[in-house]
């Protein structure tokens, strides 16, 4: 285990490679570059949009900015899991030849979406300027959230990338688990408007719901997020991580024989 | 000398992979209907016991599959044994598959860093190789050009320069001198054997029994994952060609003995048997020294042809075609019937290595010609000759010194140049 923290330490440079290698192959390519990761959230924005104040007629007030914060945050998580997922089985050519903590790929993974979630906030604060949203200090427990949210992700996708080595079908579980996930999760909804009477075991039960709210409490409604959820939530994720780097370890020795 | 790699009691299991489940889907089936319990075994290395020496030359040979790249996977950490402990003690750098983890889209310079933190090596100490790297690798034109452009020897280039760049303590080799062209293979055999001068280790896997020989302390010889033998470089050599010839006469099953015509059973056909090679005393051997006379002896039975056509090819182990004859066109009398052939060599003048004899033969029935069967045969070459290249010319060196120098010692200065300047070296 800490032999696993380590090495993942030493091999820092190739993460940080890997991560820039992921977001120049993914720009290099487009004229538009970067600029494609804000375009997807703002039609998607404008389509539930539509949807759920016109033809739902939602109560939320500034309903894009709502809907635009936990919608980026929602496809920076579930991207990574899906990344993380296939980082070993895609990059099986260098995982049959070369040695290195195998923990660096879906590492990697998690970290380049981060960076493009980051960027993609450039829109969100855009957002705010237009709809004048008044933040508060409460601003400065984003960068905690975004901890929070990368540690939680690794922790999961060391489980997906590893099982995905094993069983090819985890994926299509995956999938059908997001869909599901993204509508337990308010995203496009407030938890106290559909559950009020379980909000707070949905709460406990999903750490993303509470990882979502706390940005929608900085970004949206320019307070700070409650304390005890975020704790509870780190702590939480920390423990997802520990076991998914223990599990990781212990099946990665047979990588390359299964590959 | 301290040991830098020990194997103890080694072995590695394969579970074969096609009874493997490989979905969940598979996984859940197999629990219900409980017939997921005929997996197959398959041992890739067995008991393996050996440890290498720092600045040691180990050299492992064996026939395809006998478990010589699975030992340098174990070594470089890729596989973990199934029983028995590896202990490696260095950095350790792998030349098996050049620039495996190059990624196309990027570019040369991109990559070179990329690869080198595959190696787990800083951006700094990158920095200060990044010069070097690229000007062994010839590539200076080219570095800020993504590889995907690259042609195959460009890319290989590239992997072993950064490769053999990065200061290994433990060097291995795994049949990659067959990388880009003649010059660069020669520029990295230097570097190998720099290297070696510098007193690191290398490990190194061959089917090419000259080299292991030139480079090698001692050898591993691997059969079928276990260690047929261990030990000093020349006697593990000697048994492995010795077992080669027995073998030799039920051939490798890659390698069909025959194909074509007559196994299918079609009434016309050619067919070649029992293809030997003889010394020049006229025993059968797999061996043969270098300049000497040889004999290639077959024979030919053929059924409902009107005329038969046969001619033999000699290849390096690598493919390098040494010699192809033209179509030779024995008569035959009837549609029907058996003749032996004898070839001979007079002179084989060939370098060290192992070679391949084929005798390919065509038929036609009257309209059409058909290719037939062929028949393969190995034989290793020995010549003494440590220079290189394919032929082992002989040559007669001369060095002719000018006269004055020569007049100038007062002697008379014919009988001299005659005999004392011109001195014969045989490069034999």
């Amino acid at each position: 285990m800490i032999e696993s923290v380590r090495e993942v330490i030493h091999y820092r440079e190739l993460i940080k490679n890997l991560v820039t290698r992921n977001l120049k192959v993914r720009y290099r390519s487009s004229i538009l570059g970067f600029l494609w990761c804000l375009v997807n959230p703002l039609l998607m924005m404008a389509v539930f949009t539509f949807v759920f104040t016109i033809l739902m007629k939602s109560n939320i007030p500034k309903y894009p900015v709502f809907i635009l914060v936990g919608i980026l945050a929602w496809n920076f998580h579930a991207v990574s899991l899906n990344e993380s997922l296939s980082s070993v089985v895609s990059n099986s050519q260098l995982v049959m030849k070369v040695y290195f903590p195998r923990e660096v790929l879906p590492i990697s993974a998690v970290l380049s979406n981060a960076v493009n979630f980051i960027l993609a906030l450039t829109a969100v604060f855009a957002m705010i300027a237009l709809y004048h949203i008044h933040l508060s200090f409460g601003l400065l427990y984003l960068p905690v959230i975004l901890v929070v949210q990368i540690v939680f992700s690794i922790g999961i996708g060391l489980f997906l990338a590893a099982l995905t080595v094993f069983y090819r079908d985890v994926a299509i579980v995956t999938e059908t688990i997001l869909l599901a996930w993204f509508f337990l999760t308010p995203i496009v909804y407030r938890m106290t408007d559909l559950f009020p009477a379980y909000s707070r075991i949905m709460y406990i039960l999903n750490p993303m719901a509470s990882i979502i709210s706390a940005y929608q409490d900085v970004l949206y409604a320019g307070g700070a997020p409650s304390l005890d959820f975020l704790v509870r939530t780190a702590v939480t994720s920390v423990l997802i991580l520990l076991v998914g780097v223990a599990f990781f370890r212990h099946v990665s020795a047979r990588f390359a024989e299964v590959l | 000398m301290s040991t830098v790699v020990r194997f103890d009691d080694v072995s590695i299991r394969f579970i074969l992979q096609h009874q493997r489940p490989q979905s969940l889907q598979e996984l859940f089936v197999g629990l219900v209907l409980r017939n997921g319990h005929r997996t197959e075994e398959f041992w890739a290395l067995r008991h393996a016991t050996f440890e290498v020496r720092r600045g040691e030359t180990l050299g492992i040979i064996g026939q395809n599959g006998s478990g010589k790249s699975t030992i340098l996977k174990l070594i470089t950490r890729i596989l973990r044994p199934t029983s028995g402990a590896v202990r490696v003690e260095g950095k350790v750098s792998a030349l098996i598959e050049l620039g495996a983890g190059f990624h196309p889209d990027l570019t040369g310079r991109e990559n070179i860093y990329l690869n080198g933190s595959i190696l787990g090596l800083s951006r700094r100490a990158m920095d200060r190789l990044f010069e070097g790297i690229v000007e062994f690798s010839e590539l200076e034109r080219f570095i800020d050009t993504p590889v995907k452009h690259y042609s195959s020897g460009m890319y290989a280039r590239l992997g072993f320069s950064v490769a053999i760049s990065v200061d290994p303590d433990i060097l291995i080799i795994d049949e990659v001198l067959s990388v880009g062209d003649e010059a660069f293979q020669r520029k990295c055999l230097e570097r190998i054997l720099d290297f070696r001068r510098q007193g690191k280790t290398i490990i190194f896997v061959s089917h090419g029994i000259e080299t292991v020989e030139q480079l090698c302390d001692r050898v591993i010889w691997l059969d079928h994952g276990e260690m047929r033998a261990y030990g000093d470089t020349l006697p593990t050599i000697q048994k492995y060609i010795s077992e080669v010839r027995l073998q030799d006469s039920h051939l490798d099953p890659l390698q069909p003995e025959t194909t074509g015509g007559e196994r299918s059973g079609l009434t016309a056909g050619v067919r070649v048997k029992d293809l030997t090679t003889l010394s020049a005393e006229g025993l059968e051997c797999h061996v043969i020294d270098s300049g000497g006379a040889m004999t290639l002896r077959c024979s030919l039975s053929w059924a409902g042809v009107k005329s038969i056509e046969v001619k033999v090819d000699l290849f390096r182990e690598d493919g390098v075609v040494v010699h192809g004859s033209a179509w030779q066109q024995p008569k035959i009398e009837s549609p029907s019937g058996t003749i032996q052939i004898t070839v001979s060599i007079p002179c084989l003048d060939l370098m060290d290595g192992r070679y391949q004899f084929v005798v390919r033969t065509r038929y036609s029935t009257g309209d059409d010609v058909h290719q037939a069967t062929e028949q393969r045969r190995s034989l290793i070459v020995r010549s003494g000759n440590s220079g290189e290249g394919l032929l082992s010319l002989k040559m007669n060196w001369a060095y002719q010194y000018p006269v004055e120098s020569i007049a100038s010692t007062d002697h008379d200065p014919a009988p001299i140049a005659a005999t004392a300047v011109e001195r014969n070296l045989s490069a034999r």
